[in-house]
This record gives C-alpha cells, structure tokens and sequence, in this order.
C-alpha cells in the first residue's frame, strides 16, 4: 500500500459524505435513496481485504453519523457489519476480476441487505410491524437502488481495463 | 521457544485482526448510541456538523448562483406568517364555539419567522434530518419548531454557530403531542418508519379522515398550534381496544426549499420540565 493510498481513501470518503448529504436526496425515489458509501465500502474490502473493509466500514459510517445527524453509532454499526461482510469474498489473486464482475454487483446487493436491515433495526424502525413489512417496504427498495447504483462503478472499472489490484 | 511463541501470536493475531476489529468497532457504536443524547456527545456533533456545513454551505451558494427570486422568498414567509395565524385563530373560532362566548385567555404574542436555506438532508426511513444555514447566531435554539408556508416541517434538534439539526416529522426520534382539531382527541404523533400514525386514541371518538391535526398546546416541545396533516384513515377499526390513525402531512419533505424556523418565546412556560427528546439539553 502505498503512503498516499489512505489519505486518498479518506478524500474520497468525504466527498462521497458530502455528496450523499447533499446531492443524492435530488435523486431520491418515495425516500429510498442509494448508498454511494457503502459501495465505497464494499469495494475497499474486496480490494484491501476483510480488515481494512471492516475498519473503512466503521470510520466512513461514523463520520456519515456525525455529519448527518441520525443516531449516532447506527451508521458505523450497520458498515462496520457491511464491510466485515464484504470482506469474507476478499481474495489477493482475484481482486481485480471480482470488481469488474457481475461478482462486485453480487456483493454490494448482499452487502445493502445486510447495512439496511441493520441499520433500519438499531435505528428504531418499529419492527413490530414484523421483518416482512420492513423488508417489502424499506430493505429491498434500497438495495435495489443502491445496487443500481453499483453498475457505474463496475462499467468504469471494465472502460479503464487496467490493473486496480 | 519465545521466538515460535511470537511466531504464533503473530499468526494468530493476523488470522483474527478483521474479527478484533470488528468486535471493537461494534462495541464503540453501540456504547455511542447509548451515549448519543448525552451533552458532550451532542456538543461534538455540533461540532462537527458545523465544520461539515460550511463545506454545504459554501456549495449551497453556488447552486443559488441559479438562484430563487427574492420576492418569491418573501411571499413564501408571508404565507408561512399566514399559516400560523390562520391555525390560530381557527382554533380560537372553535373554542369560541365551545365556550360559547367566554372569554378564552391564549397566547397573544407574535411569532418571529426566521428564514432559513437548507444546506443538506439525511434520508433514510428511519431518520430523515435536515441541516440548515441558521443556528445561536440567529438566536436559533433547540426545540424550535420549523415550518414552512403549508405546515410543520420538523424541530430543531442540536445547533451550532450558524447551522442546525432539524429533526423531521418522519423520524423515528421525534414524537409530538397532537390534537385532532375538531374532536379535541389528543395523542403522540410519530414515525413508524414507513407512515405517520397517531396510535392509542380512544374507539369512542368520532373521528373521521380528512380531519386535520395540529400541534398541542400540551406539548412541552410545541405549543402553538400548527397544522400538521390530516387523517387518511383509521387502521384498525375493528380491532383491538384503541384506534390507530394514519396521518398524511402538509408539508412534502422531499420538495421544500424555503422553511422558518419559529423563534418563539412561548406564553406557556414549561418551568424546566421537557421531554425526553430534549432532556438533556
């Protein structure tokens, strides 16, 4: 890794907390709206490894909770998850080819599952409802859309055909 | 010996980092959701939202480059003064009606609309927060409501120098007591997540959708009354020992773009006594 690689991930985190925070509410359908960071999460982990996802998770979703207002710790918890998740798919060899695959899209899906219904549960959904409602209502739409959102990420990393690895 | 001893932490230590660091992160967030109404908690939030709004801020100013017309801006908060002044003295029509000539002695002070621009929003189903260009400097302080010319938005939740928190109707934090305006039914308005719902009204009150629901005047939060959206339809009529109503609000979060916040001194003193929401304030 090298000296700049962290403060450029750090950049990125922020500006992508920023563009959630600011732009992505435009593109909001019935509230759902994707989550641009934790694709970067997902895409960390399976470019660095399970540790650097899993901590990369619980630092941008700490710092998305400071800045956005929501229950502090609600964020960092559903992407420390998120990121620890994304990272069991994490191998050295193949890294390259996962994030230009189908495989990514697969993953960042699994992922927004695994952050949404977190994220809905320790943030006060009223889960007496029952985990279905939550589901149709909430969970799904937004990892649709967030894995839709996915798709510019792997056709950029497929476009600039060079090693990322 | 100790060198195969270190050989074997070492291992150990790589082959379980993810999972130690995952145990750690997990345990910090949850001991900072425990800790998240507490003082220093909310002034590092304060914080850092601020030094995170400037950059909105700075981005917002671009964008209004594009910019709203000015008088639209002003005709916006004279509605928003009309609201407020047309809910009250509904309320003071149908009291007027109960009472039957009595007189009715209510707060008569004026309402001091302080214009705001919202810099960003935190959209989820569980919370959705608006950060906006107002804070102490603009005598801003918790607690407050925020309007906009069609009803109410949201309270204020933390400020900073020049930018605030608002808690919005739809989040699962903010719970308000409500008054049906026309059966005088009161209840604790909040967001399930997916609908506004007024739950544990009693099955004896005659309540029909399309009634509207306002602000009441017990709440220590929210004391005037502002119009807050009308009933759709009750959820369970035929079941259980109370009514659970879905309410639709006024105000579309998703298309605001000018809101006030209600800098108001409030007639009815609460001495002290708040609610949960804003008890450690």
């Amino acid at each position: 890794m090298s000296k700049f690689e962290i403060p450029v991930f750090i950049l990125t985190a922020v500006v992508l907390i920023f563009i959630q925070i600011t732009l992505v509410p435009i593109i909001s359908v019935n509230r759902y709206i994707p989550d641009l960071l934790l694709i970067m999460v997902v895409f960390l982990s399976l470019r660095k490894g399970q540790f650097f996802g899993t901590v990369s998770g619980g630092v941008i979703g700490l710092i998305y909770d400071l800045a956005s207002g929501n229950l502090l710790g609600s964020g960092m918890f559903a992407k420390t998850l998120s990121g620890f998740t994304a990272g069991y798919f994490y191998n050295e060899t193949t890294s390259s080819t996962v994030l230009r695959s189908y495989r990514f899209l697969l993953i960042v899906i699994l992922a927004a599952l695994i952050n949404s219904s977190v994220y809905h549960i320790v943030a006060g959904y009223e889960i007496s409802y029952g985990f279905v409602s939550l589901l149709l209502s909430s969970i799904i739409p937004d990892t649709i859309y967030t894995g839709f959102m996915a798709l510019p990420v792997i056709f950029y990393l497929n476009f600039r055909g060079e090693s990322i690895g | 010996m100790s060198a195969k001893w270190f050989k074997f932490v070492g291992g150990l230590y790589r082959s379980s980092s993810a999972y130690a660091a995952v145990f750690v992160l997990l345990s910090v967030s949850l001991i900072l959701m425990s800790l998240s109404e507490h003082p220093n908690i909310k002034n590092l939030r304060a914080f850092s939202f601020n030094v995170f709004a400037v950059f909105a801020s700075a981005g917002n100013h671009i964008t209004s480059v594009f910019g709203t017309n000015k008088e639209i801006e002003e005709l916006k908060k004279e509605n928003a003064e009309l609201m407020l002044e047309v809910s009250r003295l509904r309320k003071l029509g149908i009291e007027n009606e109960e009472l039957k000539g009595m007189l009715s002695i209510k707060d008569s002070s004026s309402y001091s609309l302080v214009a705001s621009t919202i810099l960003a929003r935190s959209v989820s189903p569980s919370e959705y927060n608006l950060i906006i260009n107002r804070g102490k400097d603009d005598g801003v302080s918790v607690g407050m409501p925020v309007i906009n010319d069609l009803g109410l938005v949201g309270v204020v939740y933390n400020v900073a120098g020049d930018h605030a928190i608002v808690h919005t109707l739809k989040n699962t934090r903010l719970k308000l007591i409500t008054r049906l305006e026309e059966t005088g039914v009161t209840g604790v308005l909040r967001w399930d997540g997916n609908r506004l719902i007024l739950p544990n009204l009693p099955k004896t009150a005659d309540i029909k959708p399309g009634e509207r629901l306002l602000t009441s005047e017990n709440s220590s939060i929210i004391n005037v009354p502002i119009p807050i959206g009308y009933v759709i339809r009750v959820l369970n009529p035929e079941s259980g020992l109370f009514n659970q109503l879905q309410i639709k609000p006024y105000v579309n979060l998703d298309r605001l773009d000018h809101i006030y916040v209600v800098k108001k001194v409030f007639g009815k003193e609460i001495n002290g006594i708040e609610l949960n929401y804003l008890k450690s304030e």
